[in-house]
């Protein structure tokens, strides 16, 4: 608050002051009192006048100032009426009671919404565990039991066990509490993790596997980036023109290592490429071609942007798509 | 070579114990979870496999009983995959552990491992049909006298064909097993391979052993 400020709100009292001393001035005049009795009289009312001007106008600055330099440096701005003294003066203590009020009520709100969050996720989690049981059993049934169907009913198995595991890594990736494990590995044992599941379906597809320089080492998550693959090549298998040909390389640049995903498939269209990592965008492609739901893509951004990495996309339509992963020698970003 | 698993899920116990049977283990297990840290060890196994969720306590109280007085190798089961997770199981001694839903060759390859590392007697798996017999750790078919060295493509594929002792294996599923070993072969490099094994089955002398069944796949 600057002085000018003050002086605007309080112009109502000067001019009313200056009105009065006018009027007195004026009356003591008809009163025959020397010129400089007026004078020192003006003056000793203006100098009291003033005093308590300026006491008022620092005591309001000293508060406010103090507010806002708290409310700046704090992260957690709704906790503002808990850091924050009553002020001394009435005007704010109103407005202070009604922030103190209405801060309570949004923070009780937060605190219910996180805990019903995380409720939610201990629940995703679990039933995740439960979910994973009868798949493991049927599973197993089919590699002891010789059935025609055997490879069939492992594909769509394996698919089932795709999406619980989509689910879970939604759950995990919304939260705000997670537990990583950073440790550096090889490409190669990323690649050869998420080709070697999805293998029946890639086989299906005819697929021809191509790797480059898998050797280079990354630090990250190896977990999460074998599931940011496996979105990978079964958006490459689903969107495939003939026979699929998928290239895994890995290059060393500036400040870190870029993984590239290379499909020979049916491409994007120029005007979706700036939209695939939108949730639920499912574009051209998506209504024209497999079904999409809009999550694949999305996840795979949002989870390289809590492990810190970057993910783009390049394409040519009819000619195929290019994924690449920028993994930065320094780690920065865990929010 | 004995295995004692503890495990509550009817299918996950039985399927297992079928087919680690199928590769000469001994398994054992039990419904009495009450006691199943007596039960297990009484059976003095060589290796125990052992499920984190179960009735009366779980699996990380069990492990920690067991260590107290055997140091018997322990693979745990689990379907819970937080780093969390992991890092208890094998703070509490367990040897190693594999995630569901997995695969029995898989889980054949970790008890493979695991009584390696530990020392216990390496003990030879074989494989028999017919005239045929596989050394599946020294990776070699024999046939009397006579033997061969296999390379880890071929000893794959006569893995899968010996297993399923006579049945119909789709080319497919012979693919599956090369990729799920880290080659990433395509149809013709499948041929090559099966070609080749045949050759070197006829010559050891087993002739008409690997047959095309064309349409549907090969056959041993």
């Amino acid at each position: 608050m600057s002085a000018l400020q003050f002086v605007q709100e309080k112009q109502v009292s000067f001019l009313l002051k200056a009105l009065s001393l006018c009027i007195i001035s004026f009356m003591l005049l008809l009163f025959d009192l020397p010129v400089n009795v007026i004078v020192l009289i003006n003056t000793i009312s203006i100098f009291f006048f003033l005093c308590t001007m300026l006491f008022e106008f620092y005591r309001i600055k000293h508060y406010y100032d103090n507010l806002m330099d708290i409310f700046e440096q704090l992260d957690e701005k709704t906790l503002i009426a808990d850091i924050v003294q009553e002020p001394t003066f009435h005007s704010g203590q109103v407005l202070y009671s009604i922030l103190k009020n209405a801060t309570k009520v949004m923070n009780d709100r937060i605190s219910s919404l996180k805990n019903s969050q995380q409720e939610y996720y201990d629940y995703i989690e679990m039933w995740v565990h439960e979910v994973k049981t009868p798949i493991t059993a049927l599973r197993l049934i089919l590699e002891n039991h010789r059935t025609s169907e055997k490879m069939h009913i492992q594909t769509e198995i394996s698919k089932i066990d795709g999406y619980v595991e989509q689910a879970l890594y939604y759950a995990r990736s919304s939260t705000l509490n997670q537990d990583y494990r950073i440790e550096t590995f090889s490409l190669h044992s990323v690649v050869n993790e998420a080709v070697k599941s999805l293998s029946l379906t890639l086989i299906r597809a005819s697929a021809q596997i191509n790797t480059d320089q898998l050797d280079l080492k990354v630090t990250s998550d190896s977990k999460w980036i074998i599931f940011i693959l496996k979105q990978l090549i079964d958006n490459s298998v689903k969107y495939r023109s003939l026979s699929l040909e998928l290239s895994f390389t890995a290059k060393k640049i500036e400040g870190g290592t870029v993984l590239g995903i290379t499909d020979n498939g049916i491409g994007i269209n120029e005007g979706d490429l700036g939209r695939i990592f939108k949730r639920g965008f499912t574009g051209t492609n998506g209504r024209n071609h497999a079904k999409s739901t809009g999550m694949g893509l999305y996840l795979c951004n949002n989870l390289c942007e809590k492990l810190g990495l970057s993910i783009k996309a390049i394409s040519q339509k009819e000619r195929g798509t290019e994924i690449k992963i920028f993994f930065p020698d320094k780690l920065t970003t865990f929010d | 070579m004995k295995i004692f698993i503890i495990e509550d899920d009817q299918t996950i116990r039985n399927e297992p114990m079928d087919f680690l049977t199928k590769y000469g283990y001994e398994c054992n297990s039990s419904d009495d979870f009450e006691n199943i840290v007596e039960a297990s060890l009484e059976s003095k196994p060589n290796l125990i496999l052992l499920d984190l969720t179960l009735p009366y306590q779980d699996g990380f109280q069990i492990c920690r009983q067991i260590r107290k007085v055997s140091s018997v190798p322990i693979i745990v089961v689990t379907s819970r995959n937080t780093p969390m997770d992991e890092l208890l199981i094998l703070n509490i001694g367990a040897d190693d552990f594999i995630t569901k839903p997995y695969d029995l060759q898989i889980l054949l390859a970790h008890i493979q491992a695991v009584l390696k590392r530990t020392n216990e007697s390496a003990q030879n798996v074989f494989l028999t049909y017919k005239e045929l017999t596989l050394d599946v750790l020294k990776s070699r078919v024999i046939s009397g006298i006579e033997e061969v060295e296999l390379n880890r493509n071929e000893l794959g594929l006569l893995r899968l064909l010996t297993l399923n002792k006579g049945n119909i294996i789709s080319r497919e599923e012979l693919m599956n097993e090369l990729w799920q070993n880290g080659d990433f072969v395509d149809e013709n490099t499948l041929n090559v391979n099966i070609a080749r094994l045949r050759r070197k089955l006829e010559s050891i002398g087993l002739e008409g052993y690997l047959l095309t069944k064309r349409g549907q796949g090969y056959q041993l």
